[in-house]
């Protein structure tokens, strides 16, 4: 299973395993893989979500003279 | 002396000779009368102390104005003479209307307005997609305004995993384009590039925003690789950044709604496709034991057969893995997921109706999931938060794979 490439890249191959799914076409076979995949992707994506650090900088030195309305 | 005229050939003439000598002017005048039509056009009248002229403005030119023009108002415009043959009038089209008084920085803006347009950068073709779910967004902005803290404020609420890099400019006043110009070559030589860049002040008169209007300025968000959204807080006039960035947003505050827009949908998304995909489960168990059932009766004989034998292994075998696959998976997250789960069955259903979807069964009340359990003439029920609607189906039509996948 290869890790997504970006959030949307997630968003994408889960829905495209859902409709996998629905399509009532996936080989028993298949299916154990393709649960433990739409897991893992919906760990990163709530994981992604989830971040809380500190996530505002403003680069105040930038521009020493900055100020102005609005 | 010896010709004689017709009505139509006079007129004809008489339709050159005006149409061809004013083709594009700008009229100042006051509004004598004014009636928005039906249609989305306005007939209005256009008058000094000595003449009035009627005047017309077509529903494409009337639909991008940003005033609201009322009898008494002294009002520029700009437009062309057109002569109607068959009432022996002649009128007044206008193209663009605004209140007068901001002649000369109206013309300056016109100006660079119709330069850069034949440039070709405001061609829609030239506009980046805004992405759906940008991580890192860089603003530039007053550091001290209240435009900023409006940004901040929707970011925090609503998507606070959003990285925010401000790169504090002054956003009004000699001397501000250039220094929004240098923070954009910044963020774009920035080792970290954001996905993003937000360029915002509020609201105005058209002289306090009209560094926004600076051509370097335009060039810099025309050449810029990170997507751009002029957010210039403005009820009455667009600035030449609007047009040339790839999105243009009301407000400051607008332009952050947009960038959480999709965030903000992604946990109803999660748990609908979670639950989604629980059904589609449960269907393909139910149609694997189906599927065995008939083979057990057609070799009711042969129990011993090898294929049943690999069969009834096959259905242990995944039935075990799929009990272990999810043991371990939701060893940790038990209750967590149980607690998804009854939300999802109490919850999904009328959270995803309230969010826009709509509920379609068939007339035995079976759930439409796909296009192609529908056919031409079938009857339809959509569930609305507020009751159902029946309707009966037209035409249906597939999606390429390319759309699908």
């Amino acid at each position: 299973m290869k890790q997504p490439e970006n959030f949307q890249d997630a968003m994408n191959r889960l829905e495209h395993i859902v409709r996998r799914m629905e399509s009532g076409e996936v080989p028993l076979e298949e299916v154990v893989s393709l649960y433990e995949e739409s897991i893992q992707l919906q760990k990163y994506c709530r994981s992604v979500l989830d971040a809380t650090e500190e996530k505002v900088r403003i680069l105040q030195d930038a521009l020493p003279e900055s100020g102005g309305d609005q | 002396m010896d010709h004689i005229y017709s009505v139509s050939e006079i007129t004809r003439n008489i339709k050159t000779i005006l149409e061809g000598r004013f083709p594009d002017f700008f009229l100042e005048a006051e509004i004598s009368e004014f009636r928005r039509h039906g249609s989305g056009h306005i007939y209005f009248t256009l008058k000094d102390s000595e003449a009035l002229i009627p005047s017309v403005m077509w529903r494409s030119a009337a639909q991008s104005l940003t005033v609201s023009p009322r009898v008494g108002d002294r009002v520029l415009c700009r437009g062309s003479i057109s002569v109607y043959p068959p009432q022996g009038k002649y009128q007044f089209i206008a193209k663009t209307l605004r209140p007068a008084g901001t002649g000369d920085l109206f013309l300056a803006f016109e100006a660079l307005k119709e330069k850069l347009r034949s440039e070709g950068l405001f061609d829609p073709a030239r506009r980046a997609a805004i992405p759906a779910y940008p991580l890192h967004t860089a603003i530039i902005s007053s550091p001290s305004g209240a435009a900023l803290q409006d940004m901040l404020r929707v970011f925090r609420q609503d998507a606070p995993h959003i990285r925010i890099s401000v790169y504090p400019a002054r956003v009004q006043g000699e001397g501000s384009a250039r220094q929004m110009i240098q923070q954009m070559q910044q963020i774009i030589a920035s080792a970290d590039p954001p996905d993003l860049l937000i360029l915002g002040r509020g609201g105005g008169s058209l002289e306090d925003l009209w560094e926004f209007n600076s051509e370097d300025l335009a060039r810099q968000i025309a050449a810029c690789p990170i997507p751009v959204i002029s957010a210039v807080g403005h009820e009455t006039d667009f600035s030449i950044s609007d047009f040339v960035a790839d999105h243009r947003a009301s407000t400051p505050t607008a332009a952050a709604e947009l960038c959480v827009r999709s965030w903000k949908e992604v946990p109803d998304i999660l748990n609908y496709s979670e639950s989604r995909f629980y059904d589609a489960l449960l269907r393909v168990m139910d149609r694997s034991r189906r599927d065995l059932d008939s083979l057990m009766q057609r070799h009711g004989f042969r129990k011993h057969s090898d294929l049943l034998k690999q069969q009834h292994l096959q259905i242990d075998t995944l039935k075990q893995r799929l009990k272990r696959a999810a043991d371990q998976q939701l060893h940790n997250t038990d209750r967590q997921l149980n607690a998804i789960l009854e939300n999802i069955r109490i919850l999904s259903p009328n959270r995803t109706l309230a969010r826009g979807f709509a509920i379609n069964r068939d007339s035995e009340g079976r759930i439409i999931r796909r296009a192609e359990q529908l056919a031409p003439g079938q009857n339809l029920v959509s569930e609305y938060p507020d009751g159902f609607v029946h309707s009966t189906v037209d035409r249906t039509e597939a999606k390429s794979d390319h759309e699908t996948a």
